[in-house]
């Protein structure tokens, strides 16, 4: 008896012992959950002021969209024109016959045709691509506008002109006028591609400034400990030194860009979006200080 | 004197023998006295549970662990609505504001990363010629 009567005050013990720990586990885990259901109704708030910016920008993404549906069809069609091209000016060059020199020259005219309508459709994408492309500086962006313009009128002149061609010398001459387009063509079409790149984290930029203003007007505002204050002072001047560090690189790209006063090429293009690559790499490094300040 | 003293112990017996007939004996007389007593306690009118000083241990024991959970469960009850009652002020609700612009920034960024750009030139020939130029 004395024995079960010392197991009933243990257990009773261990109920009342387990009583006593689970219960302040319990409030944590409520504080939790509670904490939780707040920041996710909170979290699923769509912002008002993005869904109108979002709403009210004017966009080409319907005519990219069709565009470059458009495009993959065409570099198919290209693709096969120029395999086509190739068989058949090695059956001329093999066979040196009048027949095979027809073939030749309609092969070549075919894939001539072709190409013009890929780059003609590439140079329309690129042209809708920069108008919607923000943070670039317009004077630059306008006259790419134009340069894109008169690049896609020149395409397609030469289409037409591919088009009315007949004979061998009409295809000769279709190479001649084409080689004369091709420097122009990548020129506005690289640098184009540069300032798309270059707007993309420009207006990043520009937003995660924003935010850092707005963070700075609402953190430091709030009512916090001394200690804390210094604190969020000292990681908003390191995020702001990181955002100078940015905005010098940007603007190094830029004055790269605006040196290249002759033709621009492939190289440029490389040397500019490596130089880019930086700049994302530190746009990526402030967006996650804006992310721990806000975390403070 | 010796021959009396003879005469009281048992001869016909061993020594070792003696003390296993004792044992046999007693052993069978607890027994015999466990079963009368389980008997007994058999014929004994059994107590109700409420007189019974186990029982009513458990269950006091219980109702105040019960009682325990139920106090510590109590405030916390009420102040959840003190929690959630005011309504959310536009500060307060800037710091999620603010995660949400910050998470659409970081896909925006790496919708532009610039050595994923997907209009690259059209990979065409750009020297398509029946004759060599001259």
């Amino acid at each position: 008896m004395k024995h079960k009567s010392f197991i009933y005050s243990l257990a009773l013990a261990v109920f009342f012992g387990s009583s006593i720990l689970v219960s302040p586990m319990t409030i944590m885990a409520h504080d939790g959950h509670d904490h939780g259901v707040v920041l996710g109704e909170n979290d699923s708030t769509p912002s008002a002021t993005l869904l109108d910016s979002q709403g009210t920008r004017q966009t080409h993404e319907a005519e990219i969209t069709k565009l470059r549906q458009q495009y993959l069809g065409e570099v198919e069609a290209y693709r096969r024109s120029e395999q086509n091209f190739r068989v058949l000016k090695q059956q001329y060059l093999n066979l040196k016959t009048l027949k095979s020199l027809e073939d030749a020259t309609a092969g070549t005219k075919a894939a001539m045709y072709e190409r013009t309508r890929v780059l003609t459709t590439y140079t329309e994408i690129i042209y809708f691509t920069l108008l919607d492309t923000g943070g670039i500086n317009l004077v630059y962006k306008n006259a790419q506008i134009t340069e894109l313009e008169n690049r896609v009128d020149d395409l397609r002149a030469h289409l037409e002109k591919i088009s009315a061609s007949t004979s061998r010398d009409d295809v000769n001459q279709l190479r001649d006028d084409f080689a004369l387009l091709q420097p122009e063509l990548e020129n506005t079409a690289y640098r184009s591609m540069s300032l798309i790149s270059m707007g993309k984290l420009q207006t990043i930029y520009d937003q995660a400034l924003i935010i850092l203003k707005d963070l700075d007007s609402q953190l430091l505002e709030a009512t916090v400990s001394a200690i804390k204050k210094t604190e969020l002072e000292r990681a908003f001047f390191e995020t702001q030194r990181s955002l100078n560090l940015v905005k010098a690189d940007i603007d190094e790209v830029d004055k790269y860009y605006a040196d290249q006063d002759e033709l621009f090429n492939k190289g440029d293009y490389s040397n500019i979006l490596a130089d880019l690559g930086t700049v994302y790499s530190q746009l990526s490094q402030n967006l996650s200080y804006l992310e721990e300040l806000l975390r403070l | 004197m010796i021959e009396n003293h003879h005469t009281e112990i048992e001869q016909t017996t061993f020594a070792g023998q003696q003390p296993f007939n004792q044992k046999v004996e007693q052993s069978a007389s607890d027994i015999e006295r466990a079963r009368l007593q389980k008997i007994e306690d058999e014929n004994k009118p059994k107590k109700p549970w409420f007189k019974n000083k186990k029982t009513i241990l458990i269950l006091v024991a219980v109702i105040l662990g019960l009682l325990f959970l139920l106090l510590i469960l109590m405030p916390k009850k009420e102040q959840l609505p003190g929690v959630v009652e005011p309504t959310p002020t536009p500060e307060a609700q800037a710091p999620n504001y603010m995660i949400e612009r910050i998470r659409r920034l970081q896909a925006e960024l790496k919708a532009a990363d610039p050595t994923k750009t997907d209009i690259i030139f059209p990979p065409v020939d750009m020297e398509i010629e029946l004759d060599p130029a001259e």
